[in-house]
């Protein structure tokens, strides 16, 4: 039976927009009165429709006020900021270093799984880090590259485990200004694939609002999906969509997506087109081209509800799904690093 | 401050929306570069503190005892100092020019704050909804279109076409709800 039926729907809509005669007001609210079970229904409806009015109209407020934005003379980072300008020094160095070592040597370690799926960690070796600002790393020793996104504006973020290995600290790249911080390990899950790390350094001054919330929902085969990340230095945008429900040999724990992906893209976010991520990139199939599997994000917050001690806020509502897909990219890949192990 | 652009902003005129909105943004980002911000962090700062002052005007019991320009620095400096704290840091005050005239915002704030944090579930319910369900319920309850408008509009044959796919979606959301928070609870 249908505890909430069309005609009761309409009837309560009625009542709550003040519709009907007084006569049958009267008898509405006197039943009400004498059935506790339909007067919870009633007002468990009425919270919700006044739910719907609320966040519908937040909404809209916020994508108009997006346009207004537009409308606004900004001025630029105030110079007289000190914490900016050592974030501006810091990048300023940093590209200066990159530009002269880069790719040379890159040595693309292609690590198998027995089971055909190709992590996609990037490695390289040391030298072109052995000037770096924050860690120091022995020489010969190899660097892990990854890509890392923000799930807390307090500096948490996420990517995939095989990165970082048995590491606890690490350092986060963020490219738009070449910052780098120190960060360590707070929780990570192997069989998932999922490690969160946190930025632990004086330097860094927090994120703001993380655009794009974690989504669990159901994923339709043939959904459009994109991801961003850190195969070479420079971000990079890959699109496609969902090609299984499951990934590699029925692993369910994974989609299959027609994304091309390449080592150091190992940790990216899959994002819906609206701008939700619905998962982390975390191999790809070894024989097959454009075969990438991607951990589910129903596992991520599974991840964030048992392997953290003390919960992290998550991003909670999406502040891109009006924009263009450019706009949208604009303003996703702040919250994109690199992460080196 | 005119009563007219105080009306215009509860009408939801745009013109008078976006010309306050863009008025008062170098004020907001003045102050939150001086403590630590930057444009972007000044940006969505001022975004939030918008919406919640157009969300306070809309309630017909709350009166702006101050300026419009007064009103949205105190709720961006509450604002800013939550999220200074979250990250570790303080906020400190320099040339505070409202610094005797703010008006306690405190309970407004926080309580947008909540709501934001009780509605988390239905936020991600109706942005998994779709279409054409997502229209069909933010046309009923937000645009308070009637079922005959609605039906027009999405192309139903009549108001009780309407009605029923409204209450079809109206049953989707709160299956969507109801999982979000099942997630949550564990």
């Amino acid at each position: 039976m249908n505890p909430f039926s069309e005609e009761m729907n309409e009837l309560f809509e009625k009542m709550a927009s003040g519709e009907g005669s007084r006569a049958e007001r009267t008898l509405f609210f006197q039943e009400l009165e004498s059935n506790p079970t339909l007067k919870n229904l009633y007002e468990s409806h009425l919270s919700f429709r006044k739910g719907i009015e609320v966040v519908t109209r937040r909404t809209a407020l916020r994508s108009e006020i997006s346009g207004y934005h537009q409308q606004v003379k900004t001025t630029k980072r105030k110079s007289s900021n000190p914490i900016s300008i050592s974030r501006w020094a810091i990048a300023a160095s940093v590209s200066a270093l990159i530009a002269v070592g880069a790719w040379f040597g890159y040595d693309w370690e292609q690590r198998q799984k027995a089971n055909g799926e190709q992590l996609l960690a990037r490695s390289t070796p040391k030298s072109r880090h052995s000037n770096h600002p924050i860690r120091t790393i022995e020489s010969g020793e190899e660097v892990v590259s990854g890509t890392a996104f923000a799930v807390n504006a307090e500096g948490y973020f996420l990517t995939s485990s095989h990165v970082i290995g048995n590491k606890s600290e690490v350092e986060l790249e963020n490219p738009e200004d070449g910052s780098i911080y120190a960060a360590r390990v707070v929780a990570r899950d192997t069989k998932y694939d999922l490690v969160l790390v946190k930025i632990d350094d004086e330097s860094f001054i927090g994120l703001s609002r993380i655009p794009y919330p974690i989504k669990s929902s159901k994923v339709n085969l043939a959904q459009d999906v994109f991801t961003l990340g850190f195969p070479k230095e420079d971000i990079v945008f890959g699109e496609g969509s969902v090609s299984s429900l499951n990934g590699y040999n029925g692993d369910t724990l994974k989609y299959q997506v027609s994304v091309p992906v390449n080592p150091g893209q190992s940790g990216s976010p899959l994002f819906d087109e609206q701008g939700n991520v619905i998962g982390v990139i975390s191999a790809k199939n070894g024989s097959a081209d454009g075969v990438s599997y991607a951990v589910k994000s129903s596992h991520m917050i599974h991840f964030f509800e048992n392997a953290l001690e003390d919960p992290i806020q998550l991003p909670k509502s999406n502040s891109v799904s009006g924009l263009s897909k450019t706009k949208k990219i604009q303003k996703i890949k702040s919250f994109i690093f690199i992460v080196r192990a | 401050m005119s009563l007219n652009d105080l009306d215009g902003l509860r009408s939801g005129d745009r013109f008078i929306t976006g010309k306050i909105y863009a008025e008062h943004y170098s004020l907001i980002e003045r102050m939150i570069v001086a403590q630590k911000g930057d444009s972007d962090d000044a940006k969505d700062i001022y975004q939030e503190a918008f919406i919640i002052f157009l969300d306070n005007i809309q309630n017909p019991s709350f009166e702006l005892t101050v300026k419009i320009s007064t009103y949205l620095y105190a709720i961006a400096k509450n604002l800013w100092y939550k999220r200074l704290k979250v990250i570790g840091q303080q906020g400190f005050v320099i040339d505070d020019r409202f610094a005797d005239e703010l008006p306690d915002v405190t309970e407004n704030v926080d309580r947008f704050l909540e709501e934001e944090q009780k509605y988390d579930d239905l936020y991600s319910g109706l942005d998994q909804l779709g279409e054409p369900c997502k229209s069909v319920l933010t046309d009923f309850f937000f645009q308070k279109l009637s079922m005959e408008a609605i039906a027009n509009k999405h192309g139903y044959t009549n108001a009780d076409n309407a009605k029923t796919q409204k209450y079809k979606c109206l049953m989707r959301l709160k299956k969507l709800v109801a999982v979000g928070q099942k997630r949550r609870n564990g």
